[in-house]
């Protein structure tokens, strides 16, 4: 079996729109969340919400062709193309340059929905005008692997390009599926990512389930208090991460940068049974996910420096804890660090997996862990697993070799991966 | 409607689809110039440019017909037939 090392990354996400400016706000604990006013026109009762800033689109036309950017509406594929790029260029590869396709490079970039503003704009478009003028290029856009058909034209892609959907875990499936691919030996070289658009359709219907927060529309940095006594749901986020994966020889071979190495991970379902539904994960299964995860990476939970959990900011934290505690077998002040990234950028959806993996590896490659924002007072069930020193709020310079990253989805599913300081 | 003026229109909307770097190539377009292989446009872009066609000039173009407009003379020549068929 092939090692996989990760050796590019990018990042469109709430607070940061490229891979230095992610890294400083994560390294600060700088918030991405703000108050939109269009949520509160619409009727939304939570009204914060993180989308990536000043977001440009328009370096996107040096890469694709002028029909296609002309065209080219659909958020989901600029967060997606925008990472995609940034994650490749990281990786010291050049776009464009080959005229022929790569069989050993592929992609796997997954959503939880199409981009549904432009769905919308679609359907308007084919009532009012009618479907003869409609145009040529919206499937592209539509279709669920837009943003991997995308990125695989633009960089020439000859292996699989695909991709996957398993709502919040999507971001992490994917970056597990390429992970295989390269692991067994049918790639050399992967991008596995996800994206969200910042949509207030997805949001409003999140926000109709009531599990987003709405008591902070006064305090946007302070809504999404993932951990915290006062938690009240979560806060909805878009963007994107993608992550370049290398067969480990061959990033050796031509000199690359290696972040990390992964050592292995796991993807499973609860099956919807034992308390597990179809929006509330099976502690048994997110257990089995875990164990099984270290269990084929051959890491032993000892060696686990921090934990980058799911953990939302809803009901399920405490769950979510008392599993981690219990499938690691460390509990009280034997319990790793544990932090999550969406105090700063909210829940990203189908990007959380991989933009929270992104800033795994930035705390993984640079020795630092990210501030939890807004826990300063911690549920008591949450305490009763694990000790509050686990909980850092300030940020922190510590030596970090081994990172576990797992996130939860609709569906009862789940994904756990372990990163891991690149050893000879 | 003249020919030449047809051209000018067309080549203003093809414009919108092409790199810079290919642009001056408008310059030199004959009746045997491919849209794909020599102005290096894709061709779903071709079918926009149809769809754009049609609508200002109030014709239809037929699925099987589009697919045979390899060339802005095949282009041209199936315009200005509509455009007859329209005007009789």
């Amino acid at each position: 079996m092939n090692r996989v090392v990760i050796t590019g990354m990018g990042v469109v996400a709430p607070n940061g729109t490229n891979l230095p400016a992610f890294t400083e706000a994560i390294r600060s604990g700088r918030s991405g969340l703000r108050f939109f006013q269009e949520l509160k026109d619409h009727g939304l009762g939570c009204c914060v919400a993180g989308m990536p800033p000043d977001f440009d689109d328009s370096r996107l036309s040096k890469y694709l062709s002028p029909g296609v950017f002309k065209s080219l509406r659909s958020t989901t594929v600029k967060y997606a193309l925008s990472a995609a790029i940034e994650a490749w260029e990281d990786a010291g590869f050049t776009i464009g340059q080959s005229s022929e396709s790569d069989p050993e490079t592929g992609c796997i970039f997954g959503n939880g929905v199409c981009d549904v503003d432009h769905m919308r704009h679609a359907i308007q478009f084919y009532e009012n005008l009618g479907v003869q003028k409609l145009g040529v290029r919206h499937i592209e856009q539509l279709m669920t692997s837009a943003a991997s058909a995308h990125i695989g034209g633009l960089i020439g892609m000859g292996n699989q390009v695909t991709a996957n959907s398993s709502a919040c875990s999507t971001g992490t499936e994917a970056i597990l599926m390429a992970f295989d691919m390269i692991r067994s030996g049918r790639a050399k070289c992967m991008i596995a990512g996800s994206c969200e658009a910042s949509s207030k359709y997805i949001w409003g219907v999140f926000d109709a389930m009531r599990v987003l927060n709405r008591n902070h529309n006064e305090d946007p940095e302070g809504a999404s208090r993932p951990m915290a006594k006062d938690s009240a749901g979560f806060v909805p986020g878009s963007g994107a991460g993608a992550l370049v994966l290398e067969e480990l020889e061959t990033a050796i071979r031509r000199g690359a940068r290696i972040y990390a190495e992964i050592k292995g991970g796991f993807i499973n379902s609860g099956g919807q049974r034992g308390g597990g539904t179809m929006t509330a994960p099976s502690p048994d299964g997110v257990k089995t996910c875990i164990k099984k995860a270290l269990e084929v990476s051959c890491v032993n939970a000892s060696e686990i420096d921090l934990v980058c959990g799911h953990l939302t900011g809803t009901a399920a934290d405490k769950w979510e804890i008392s599993c981690w505690a219990a499938a690691l077998g460390r509990r009280g002040a034997d319990f790793p660090c544990i932090n999550t990234l969406k105090s700063l950028t909210g829940h990203c959806i189908s990007a959380a997996g991989s933009i929270e993996s992104v800033a795994a590896l930035i705390q993984l490659h640079n020795d630092f862990i990210q501030p939890n924002k807004n826990c300063d007072q911690i549920q008591e069930e949450i305490l009763e697993h694990i000790d509050q020193r686990c909980i850092l709020c300030e940020p922190a310079e510590k030596p970090l070799n081994t990172v576990i990253k797992a996130n939860f989805g609709f569906g009862d599913v789940n994904s756990c991966v372990i990163f891991k300081k690149i050893t000879n | 409607m003249d020919r030449a003026d047809l051209l000018k229109e067309l080549k203003s909307m093809m414009g919108e689809y092409m790199h810079d770097d290919d642009k001056p190539r408008l310059d030199n377009i004959t009746d045997q110039t491919d849209f794909v292989k020599d102005l290096h446009m894709d061709s779903i872009d071709l079918v926009d440019i149809i769809i754009q066609v049609e609508n200002k000039y109030g014709i239809e173009i037929k699925n099987e017909a589009i697919g045979k407009l390899n060339t802005v003379g095949a282009c041209l020549n199936t315009i200005q037939e509509r455009l007859a068929e329209k005007n009789l």
